[in-house]
């Protein structure tokens, strides 16, 4: 019997492919370990209730709970309005666009998904802010909700092509077959190409929770940028704060103050853990499905 | 032979993908409760031909009919004609076995659950007529709820035919069945194609004429863009 030990007669791929893969998971280690240790100084301060205080007074006291909830509020909000949205026109060109038109909504699409944040931020303040503000009968247009809606309309062409890539790849013969029992278009879609196409859709609404929750700029740019939780909580038509557009805010004047700066770290530690949070609960919830 | 005995009669039909044909003509009829099989090279349009009866072409760009196309008596490109209600009494069976990631019993009422959508009805009478039809049913009797995708390809090939059959169809469109079987597994399929044709009518496209030969009762020859019929050589 033959018996190799794990390493005995690689080839240079091994090792350089192995060195590439010992990078990329360092690279996630030596992050999250440095944003814990940088976030130490203002959980010393503030103790655990920094997760849960209402106020921030620079200098005085770090409280995150109106960051977080901005994040989730903003976040959630854009899912909501952009799911029925991106699915159904990621339906309507995978199953009932013809090849050429198919190929032109996508090429339109995948322009407008790689459309800098910052343009986006510029049409929100140019035109979102004063629809919002007109047409609900605001002061001011700078709103939570004005965030969710740009940061639907930021993730729309991702989750749309990505949701049209999964839906395209379920393979012909699974039509076929529905379509010859006798079920219509419509069935088939439902009952089989969706289905089975679920673990691709879910993959890309979890991709576009995650630019949206760490989208800074657009979101600074409508936010409102007021660290306060509405009055009352569930009242998305008042300026808020999301955990990027407050550190996008604060970074520069921060960088050496060593509670504040450490406040902001601790911010962006929530958000990575927010993050991962969800990517392993989609994983998880993906694997339960199939 | 009146009218009435053919199950298909096509007559001078052509069909283009973009203007280029792939039959230039075809001008043949299926009996009722036989079994006929259509062979030709590969190539040749033999699929296409079979896919144009249940109008399985309908979403291919380009794709075009001409002529007329009779199924069960009806010209199936009719616009007042239901193509879904056609594609339920003209049931097809693809070449390679394609079973929905589901459990074996959910693959076997599938169709017919959307045929009949009254809640709360038991289908396990229909899912266990439809195996037995399909020769399968006492090789799966005891593991309905396993993922159908455990089953081997000769037995996912005899679930998609139960899944057809549960349908009820008057028509069996079947394209080569037995081209990604084993020698054993052709078998099972072709004694069944031999137990169904007293109650169904069954067009069978295969490369093998050997098992033409050994099934059909009538033989269509697809060749060089035209249909014709050819005296079966079986007694």
């Amino acid at each position: 019997m033959i018996q190799h030990s794990m390493f005995h007669e690689k080839g240079p791929v091994f090792w350089w492919t192995g060195l590439a893969g010992v990078m990329a998971a360092g690279t996630i280690v030596i992050l999250f370990a440095s944003l814990v240790i940088e976030s130490v100084p203002v959980f010393k301060a503030e103790g655990i209730s920094f997760l849960w205080g209402v106020d921030w007074f620079a200098g005085e006291n770090y409280g995150a709970l109106p960051m977080i909830f901005g994040s989730l509020a903003v976040t959630g909000l854009a899912v909501v309005m952009v799911l029925p949205f991106a699915l159904a026109s990621a339906i309507l060109t995978s199953e009932f666009l013809s090849g050429r038109a198919r190929l032109m909504v996508k090429a339109a699409m995948e322009l407008l998904a790689g459309v800098p944040g910052i343009i986006y931020g510029l049409m929100g303040i140019s035109l979102l802010t004063i629809w919002v503000r007109d047409v609900f009968g605001l002061i001011d247009g700078n709103t939570l909700f004005t965030a969710g809606l740009l940061l639907a309309v930021m993730i729309l062409p991702t989750i749309m092509t990505l949701s049209e890539d999964a839906l395209s790849s379920v393979p012909g013969e699974l039509r076929d077959t529905a379509l010859s029992l006798g079920l219509t278009r419509m069935e088939t879609v439902t009952k089989v190409v969706v289905p089975q196409a679920l673990p691709g859709l879910a993959g890309a609404v979890f991709l576009g929770i995650g630019r949206a929750m760490g989208e800074t700029i657009a979101v600074m740019l409508v936010i409102g940028g007021i660290d306060r939780l509405p009055q009352p909580w569930f009242n998305l038509f008042a300026p808020g704060q999301s955990i990027p557009s407050k550190i996008g805010r604060e970074a520069a004047e921060a960088l050496g103050f060593d509670v504040q700066w450490s406040a902001l770290i601790a911010l962006g530690l929530v958000l990575f853990v927010m993050v991962m949070t969800l990517t392993f609960a989609g994983n998880v919830l993906l694997r339960k499905a199939r | 032979m009146t009218q009435n005995s053919y199950a298909i009669e096509l007559e001078r039909v052509r069909l283009s993908y973009s203007g280029e044909a792939v039959i230039e003509t075809a001008s043949c009829t299926v009996r009722k409760n036989a079994v006929t099989a259509v062979v030709g090279p590969s190539g040749s349009g033999k699929s296409t031909l079979l896919r144009t009866l249940c109008r399985m072409n309908d979403r291919v760009p380009g794709f075009q009919v001409e002529g007329s196309v009779r199924v069960l008596g009806r010209d199936i490109h009719d616009p007042a004609l239901n193509v879904y209600e056609l594609r339920k009494r003209v049931g097809m069976v693809f070449q390679k076995p394609c079973v929905f990631p589901k459990s074996i019993e959910e693959n076997v009422i599938f169709g017919l659950k959307f045929h009949d959508s009254r809640t709360g009805r038991d289908f396990s009478e229909k899912s266990e007529q439809a195996l037995r039809d399909a020769f399968l049913w006492d090789e799966v009797k005891n593991r309905l709820g396993d993922p159908a995708h455990t089953l081997s390809q000769g037995q996912q090939q005899r679930l998609a035919m139960a899944r057809t059959l549960a349908v009820d169809p008057e028509i069996l469109l079947m394209d080569e069945p037995t081209s990604a079987l084993d020698p054993k597994s052709s078998k099972a399929i072709e004694d069944l194609i031999l137990s169904l044709k007293d109650r169904h009518t069954i067009v069978l496209v295969t490369h093998n004429v050997d098992q033409a030969e050994r099934v059909a009762d009538d033989l269509i020859c697809v060749d060089d863009k035209t249909v014709c019929h050819k005296p079966c050589q079986r007694p």
